[in-house]
């Protein structure tokens, strides 16, 4: 019943951009921090993880991206969170998190940080 | 033809394995639930992710990542004014109650946040522990009704926008 998640990734100058497409629950949030561990140990100055392909994103996925922000932070590259779905806007201001992630609007503008 | 308009109440339960294949299917469930009974999309939304992190916490907490089941019950009414009402009951671990708490949102953390989400959305949410063994979470929601001024105002205000 459950397929596996779709993540594009590209890496753009010192930028590696992954665009996760799905929903990001309990079936999948293993598979997305399984995937982000060996880009969080390249050599790339910034993480971009591009959501506007998901609909859905739960606590378990939360915690993904709270566990790969503070890997970020801890090998001094930047992680930012772009073009945010309405789905996950919501779990992430009910969260409270909008005021720990860098979140842009759109991706280009992420990459322009 | 008669009008296809939905009833003023209805209620289903579905009894299932609470295993995360499973609850995208719920969500879903909950969502139609939800707007037809006339919640916004986004608030109906909000109501199915409080349901998946329960049932996130009993797959996890309560049966350990085993196998196991959950009965989901859900209620909604129409009039006054839109209503949901969800209980899910399960036969796994009993949890203390008091261990079933919201986290300080300002230690960043993974993990932990699932009741914080449920309590937030949720009018109200409450678990017991079952005498037959197992857990029970009721919760509600209730569409606050507007003052005829305040939707007067929120209708002048959209037709400016």
């Amino acid at each position: 019943m459950s397929d596996g998640l779709q993540l594009n990734i590209e890496t753009i100058g010192n930028t590696t951009v992954v665009t996760p497409d799905g929903d990001i629950d309990l079936s999948k949030s293993t598979e997305l921090r399984s995937s982000l561990q060996p880009i969080l140990q390249e050599q790339p100055t910034r993480l971009v993880i591009d959501l506007h392909a998901v609909p859905y994103m739960d606590s378990s996925g939360l915690a993904t991206l709270i566990e790969a922000l503070q890997i970020s932070r801890q090998h001094g590259k930047e992680f930012i969170l772009c073009h945010l779905s309405e789905g996950v806007q919501s779990i992430i201001a009910l969260s409270r998190l909008d005021q720990i992630f860098k979140i842009t609007s759109t991706r280009e503008e992420a990459l322009a940080e | 033809m008669q009008k296809d308009t939905p009833y003023e109440y209805s209620e289903f339960s579905l009894d299932f394995p609470a295993s995360p294949t499973w609850f995208k299917t719920v969500r879903m469930l909950i969502v139609s639930a939800s707007t037809q009974c006339g919640f916004a999309d986004r608030v109906a939304g909000q109501i199915a992710m409080a349901v998946d992190e329960a049932l996130c916490n009993i797959h996890r907490h309560g049966y350990g990542e085993e196998y196991g089941r959950a009965i989901l019950e859900v209620k909604t009414i129409i009039h006054p004014s839109p209503r949901i009402e969800i209980t899910i009951k399960d036969n796994a671990k009993q949890v203390e109650l008091t261990q079933i708490k919201s986290r300080d949102l300002d230690n960043v953390r993974p993990g932990g946040l699932g009741v914080h989400l449920i309590q937030t959305v949720m009018d109200e949410a409450v678990w017991t522990k079952r005498d037959e063994g197992g857990m029970l979470l009721t919760m509600h929601k209730t569409l606050a009704v507007k003052s005829p001024s305040e939707s007067k105002i929120e209708s002048a205000k959209s037709t400016h926008e």
